[in-house]
């Protein structure tokens, strides 16, 4: 009688512990595995503090124009109003499209998380709708069918596991589809913080600016006997303005540029270990790096 | 041909290396970086089209004033012949500018 017992129990355990193995593979099957859970995770963390960082930083690169150009023209005589547009090169409009492809970036390093994660709030369609409309917006054109597709399909307050599902689906379309407007974004960013000798863009501006107030401030130090004490007082903060500036440009220029060089690698590397759980490289884990170092050095530079 | 703004900045570079070797830097050097600096912004700012006849004149004008300035660098002599490039080549961009704004 012992023995029966024993022989049903072990057949429970036996049949519970298939149902469990049954329902692993079934997971397995149509989710995500841990690796690549965590590569998605580690990629869209980064990518969402890229894209923060990036938003900020535009808007400072603005304000500090505007704040350089309110010196110069302090220390310089031969400016007036007429002829001075003080947020130049970083009109409101050109800066609310470089916000909208950082917001673009941000979003869909969000979106990446909450699709891998336990999360089950009901934004995960307004986070998807927004990418799709800031990605537009930095591109300046519409997403092709396959890439707006991809993001439409998200579909939030499903029941668990098949949450867990339809959004590891989800992750496994968008990822792909998204490689190039993830491309495209950074390469726009990269030319907004190139400070090579052709670079036209908004940290070059910066620098000219900044460039050209250590220019006028000059004049006013090196003339001494010229100016009044406060006339050279003045000139000194804006030299002390313009020399920080400099450095924050040369060391923003340094490190975005690595970051944005890792972003792309890393956006391939995902797509590869979305597709094949085998492939194997540490792009991802070096642009978490890069990125930390970012954060680090951007809250030093902030402050 | 090099683009208008890396011979820009390849002036400015020269240029700033000759005021930073004048004690005190003349007041024209500064005058003619203070209009290099507004050049450049400006056509950060532009949507300068790099077909136009204008645009390969300007940018003949920065390459000269850029070959000048670099060689007034090693001789400080030839300094008067590298700043008349430089107003020349600024004369050509504000042409072009013109155009566009």
């Amino acid at each position: 009688m012992y023995s029966l017992y024993k022989g049903i129990g072990e057949m429970k355990v036996k049949s519970r512990t298939l149902a469990i193995v049954l329902m692993a593979i079934i997971l397995s099957g149509c989710g995500l595995t841990s690796r690549q859970i965590y590569k998605t995770q580690s990629f869209g963390t980064a990518t969402a503090n890229i894209g923060k960082i990036g938003e900020e930083e535009f808007v400072s690169i603005r304000n500090g124009i505007i704040e350089m150009n309110k010196e110069l023209i302090s220390i310089d005589n031969t400016k007036t109003s007429e002829s001075f547009e003080f947020d130049k090169p970083t009109s409101a409009e050109h800066t609310s499209t470089r916000v909208a492809a950082c917001k673009a970036l941000n979003l869909y390093g969000e979106l990446l998380v909450k699709l891998v994660s336990e999360d089950r709030t009901e934004n995960l369609q307004k986070v998807a709708n927004a990418l799709l409309d800031n990605t537009a917006a930095a591109l300046g054109k519409d997403l092709p069918d396959e890439q707006k597709g991809a993001i439409g399909k998200i579909i939030a307050g499903f029941g668990s596991f098949w949450v867990s599902k339809k959004k590891a689906e989800a992750a496994k379309e968008i990822i792909p589809a998204y490689e190039q407007p993830v491309d495209d974004l950074a390469e726009l960013l990269s030319e907004d913080f190139s400070l090579d000798d052709d670079a036209l863009g908004y940290l070059k501006g910066y620098e000219t600016t900044a460039k050209r107030l250590k220019n006028a401030s000059m004049r006013l130090i090196n003339d001494g006997s010229k100016y009044t004490v406060l006339e050279r007082d003045r000139a000194i903060s804006a030299l002390v303005l313009s020399e920080r500036a400099l450095t924050r440009s040369t060391e923003l220029s340094k490190k975005v540029k690595k970051s944005i060089e890792g972003l792309k690698k890393a956006n391939k590397e995902l797509v590869k270990v979305i597709e094949d759980d085998n492939y194997s490289s540490d792009d991802i884990k070096t642009y978490v790096v890069q990125i930390q170092e970012l954060v680090n050095m951007y809250q030093v530079l902030a402050n | 041909m090099s683009s208008l703004g890396k011979v820009l900045q390849q002036t400015i570079l020269n240029l700033e290396k000759l005021r930073d070797a004048q004690h005190p830097p003349s007041d024209d050097i500064l005058a003619k970086l203070d209009k290099l600096y507004h050049q450049e912004i400006e056509l950060i700012d532009a949507a300068v089209n790099s077909n136009s006849v204008r645009y390969k004149i300007a940018t003949k004008a920065m390459t000269e004033a850029a070959k000048k300035t670099k060689e007034a660098i090693a001789d400080l002599t030839s300094i008067e012949q590298a700043i008349s490039k430089v107003s020349n080549a600024i004369g050509m961009v504000t042409d072009l500018l013109s155009e566009i704004v």
